[in-house]
């Protein structure tokens, strides 16, 4: 989880017009007889600030990190930066795709993607851009 | 193929190796970027009063977590949750993240009161306030009308 890397140097996203960098999160990907399951580190972000969409086979998720800010302090040390997190992926078409299901849980985001029933026990591959 | 992610990871062995130099060199910079040294990155601000610590530690049960404080460092040590495949048919395809237990010491710009401190987790995110100590705080004078 140490090797959070900003997707490219010149990314960033809007957010009310401010400009932040975005991240790209470290990543499991497990194979199940039923499902992929993906693992994200997504630290900063919850449920309602997280963007999962499959258009065709890219899928794609993204989560807007709450900024926290200490009002009347002053920063002292910053080893992370804070930002948003992107990372695209390639599915192929043996998921089921309306039985995805996303959850966010301490700042970790599970991706459960349902293997179509013609394909359970088969692998199928999700491949990190 | 399947089960190659499970033998050798290379972003847990960079980690790892990280972690170790670290300990080597005893590293006292305060990098600016995302090249981070130790686990975990922590962010630091402060004011005339205190200091705000977080720490970016996404995935650990809070009752995993363990925050000691001393006069003028702070300890974060603990451990992720998972890691593991919980049946045998389950297969890692990718392995990015990894959960070797943490321990961390840092230390403090100044003395803090060890009672009182405020520790959160949220989102994955360590929050920790602290107090400067008292003989530090600055002083407030009341003023007598005449």
């Amino acid at each position: 989880m140490n090797n959070r890397q900003a997707v490219d140097g010149n990314s960033s996203s809007r957010n009310g017009g401010e400009q932040r960098p975005v991240y790209q999160p470290s990543v499991d990907i497990l194979d199940t007889p039923s499902d992929v399951v993906l693992v994200a580190d997504v630290p900063g972000v919850d449920e309602s600030h997280l963007d999962v969409t499959l258009d065709k086979n890219v899928l794609t998720i993204r989560g807007t990190v709450q900024h926290a800010s200490f009002e009347g302090y002053t920063p002292l040390r910053t080893e992370y930066g804070v930002g948003d997190f992107e990372r695209v992926f390639t599915v192929s078409d043996d998921v089921n795709r309306d039985g995805i299901e996303a959850t966010v849980k301490d700042g970790v985001l599970q991706l459960k993607l349902p293997k179509t029933a013609q394909s359970a026990r088969r692998k199928i591959n999700v491949v990190a851009r | 193929m399947a089960r190659m992610g499970t033998l050798w990871n290379p972003w847990r062995e960079m980690n790892r190796l990280r972690r170790e130099m670290d300990h080597l060199v005893n590293y006292e910079g305060w990098p600016t970027s995302r090249g981070q040294t130790a686990f975990p990155p922590v962010n630091a601000w402060e004011n005339e009063q205190g200091l705000v610590l977080t720490a970016e530690i996404p995935g650990v049960d809070p009752s995993q977590l363990d925050v000691s404080l001393e006069k003028d460092s702070l300890t974060i040590s603990g451990q992720r949750a998972g890691g593991a495949p919980t049946t045998p048919e389950e297969n890692y395809v990718r392995r990015e993240r990894w959960f070797e237990p943490f321990q961390r010491t840092v230390e403090l710009p100044f003395d803090v009161n060890p009672d009182k401190c405020d520790a959160s987790y949220e989102r994955g995110v360590l929050t920790v306030r602290l107090e400067r100590a008292p003989e530090l705080q600055p002083k407030k004078l009341t003023i007598k009308a005449g």
